[in-house]
């Protein structure tokens, strides 16, 4: 017998929804919304600010160029054309944030492994809140430990590193001068990314199945075999994920970095890093916005601009890995 | 960790039965008392698990089944607060000896748990060969290693053509039989087994436990069970387990298997075999 199937029909989702529901439900929406729209207000606030400086200077001149000089003599005369490039300053952003997560990562992963692996249950909870504590100071903090406590001691870890590691060409060091290099700021960015990426690892690492460590502990491995081939691969994508917020906060940080950093323009220091010539768009803003004509503010909106990008991309790449992970388990 | 438990004096129970006879034993515990922190969990268990023989050890949760299990190869003492007392014999040593590396016991008596927990990030040829990873192992013929393994373990016929697929692609049944070919690879001479089909459909838990008549062959196994079916199917042997009241749980019973099932000696092994409680 040949029947007609019936007709199907989908129950539409608000339908179950009560007035007050419905009420919130767009109140809920606005919120969402909104932080689109503020996110999409500052990039075009910001491409359009510093469209006047790259159009002066031509797109690629701006990118690639290193020199930075509004040519404006202290009489407020010009006599020359002002040139402004960001590429020093861009690779030296990357630079400190790189020396930050080579030395934050394996501090915090250590951290991490001793909360959850190894620390008995009240240890691990005065350092889990001790490390959170870390987070929440002010980043002026930091740069003020970092001026009257950090550089001190890292201009003579720098010496030291030249003296004796100096056929390494990353610590070559051409100046005799060990202070305000991106050595030390890097340092203290490690510090300051240490509490985020401590608290995504041990979260992750924390959530190994037991029933995994069990199997392994059963097949006679020890601590570190088991780290090794069962909580590090199952962890792996969270782990990567909180590099790169770690990431993401070493680039944009600003006042402790340009307390500590030495910019130095017309030049890219690609790798030495225990010479006193750094880069960091966000102090090159914090040391020139003040004194800057209509022309150069464009053009350190334009530098605001690519940082923004910059962190934009490595959020995007850790929100894909984290959401990967989840997928995972 | 040990921690000092202060001793209060009580009347050890006593466990009845045929018991198992003394002779070519490979393991067995000697008045064996298990805490948890400050409260006692097991009492006084001596039991004997002789050469290729299958032992059940039923009764009702929470009886300390899984924790007795757990002593016999020193995984036990992984848990914060976990202290026993007495001896637990292999192969005529004490594993309890403080001359005795507990990652070599662990590698002598392998272990099988209650849900397939095949390591996810690996293949399913890398799980068989973890033990070696874990352990720091060389073996020159892993190829070999890992069809002898899965041969034993009844898997190799369906999962040879995939070697190279992760542990999670196989069916729940599959992957406690890779669990089970894991804990081969590092030929362990004592197979504990703590509920290994608890968490398995009817034609699985068969698969497994002609799996494990299998291995009977040429190793001991001790398997933990709450299915009394599958005891009578499997054990040559069957401890009865049971705590009462706020008492520490403890060996009512051990024997043949037809003794306990069809003539137990205790009111209460029979009660509990008969589906009276529990």
């Amino acid at each position: 017998m040949v029947v007609q199937p019936p007709q199907p029909r989908t129950v539409p989702r608000n339908a179950q929804l009560t007035k007050a529901d419905r009420r919130f439900a767009r109140i809920m929406t606005a919120a969402a919304f909104f932080s689109l729209i503020v996110l999409s207000l500052i990039a075009f606030f910001l491409v359009y600010q510093s469209l006047p400086a790259i159009r002066d200077q031509g797109l690629i001149n701006f990118l690639t160029g290193t020199e930075w000089d509004s040519k404006t003599t202290s009489d407020g005369t010009t006599t020359e054309d002002p040139v402004f490039g960001v590429a020093a300053m861009l690779w030296g952003t990357i630079l400190i944030a790189i020396i930050a997560i080579v030395i934050g990562l394996p501090v915090s992963l250590g951290i991490a492994v001793f909360i959850v692996f190894i620390a008995s249950a009240r240890l691990a909870t005065l350092l889990r809140n001790t490390i959170d504590f870390l987070a929440a100071i002010p980043s002026i903090v930091f740069g003020l430990w970092a001026i009257s406590a950090l550089t001190p001691v890292g201009k003579q870890w720098g010496e030291w590193l030249t003296n004796s590691l100096g056929f390494i060409p990353i610590f070559e060091n051409n100046l005799g001068i060990w202070v305000g290099t991106p050595f030390i700021a890097g340092i203290v960015l490690a510090v300051m990314v240490t509490p985020i990426i401590t608290s995504v690892s041990r979260e992750v690492l924390g959530r190994t199945p037991p029933e995994l460590i069990n199997a392994s502990q059963a097949l006679g491995g020890t601590l570190w075999p088991t780290l090794r081939y069962v909580a590090f691969p199952f962890a792996k994508s969270g782990i990567v994920a909180a590099t790169m917020l770690g990431l993401g906060r070493a680039l944009g940080e600003t006042v402790a970095v340009f307390y500590v950093l030495n910019l130095t323009y017309g030049k890219i220091n690609w790798y030495q890093i225990v010479s006193p010539d750094g880069g960091s768009i966000a102090s090159l803003i914090v040391a020139k916005f003040s004194e800057a004509d209509p022309l150069e503010i464009s053009a350190l909106l334009g530098g605001g601009m690519v940082l923004f990008i910059i962190t934009l991309i490595v959020n995007a790449i850790s929100t894909t890995i984290a959401r990967s992970t989840v997928k995972d388990m | 960790m040990i921690t000092t438990v202060e001793a209060v004096p009580f009347v050890a129970p006593k466990t009845q039965g045929a018991g198992v006879p003394d002779q070519d034993l490979v393991l067995a515990s000697k008045n064996l008392y298990v805490w948890f922190g400050p409260r006692m969990v097991l009492a006084d268990v001596s039991l004997n698990f002789p050469k290729n023989s299958v032992t059940a050890l039923i009764g009702p949760s929470g009886c300390g089944k899984s924790t007795y299990i757990r002593t016999l190869n020193r995984m036990h003492e992984l848990i914060p607060s976990a202290a026993l007392a007495g001896q637990v014999i292999f192969e005529d040593k004490d594993i309890y000896d403080p001359t005795v590396n507990p990652v070599d016991v662990r590698l002598r008596i392998g272990m099988v748990f209650q849900k397939p927990n095949p390591f996810p990030a690996m293949t399913i040829k890398e799980n068989v060969l973890s033990g070696l990873k874990l352990a720091k192992l060389s073996n020159s013929n892993q190829n070999e290693l890992v069809e002898k393994s899965l041969s034993q373990a009844g898997l190799w016929n369906e999962v040879k053509d995939r070697l190279d697929n992760t542990g999670g692609s196989l069916s729940g049944g599959q992957q406690q039989r890779l669990c089970i070919a894991r804990s081969l690879a590092v030929d362990p001479h004592v197979l504990l087994m703590d509920e290994p089909c608890s968490a398995l459909d009817p034609g699985s838990t068969l698969r497994v436990e002609q799996t494990i008549r299998e291995l009977s062959e040429f190793m001991t196994v001790v398997i933990v069970t709450h299915n009394m079916q599958q005891a009578q199917r499997v054990a040559t042997y069957t401890a009865f387990f049971l705590l009462e009241d706020n008492n520490p749980g403890y060996a009512v019973e051990h024997g043949p298997t037809q003794h306990i099932f069809g003539n137990p000696i205790d009111q209460r092994t029979s009660d509990y075999v008969n589906g009276r409680f529990g």
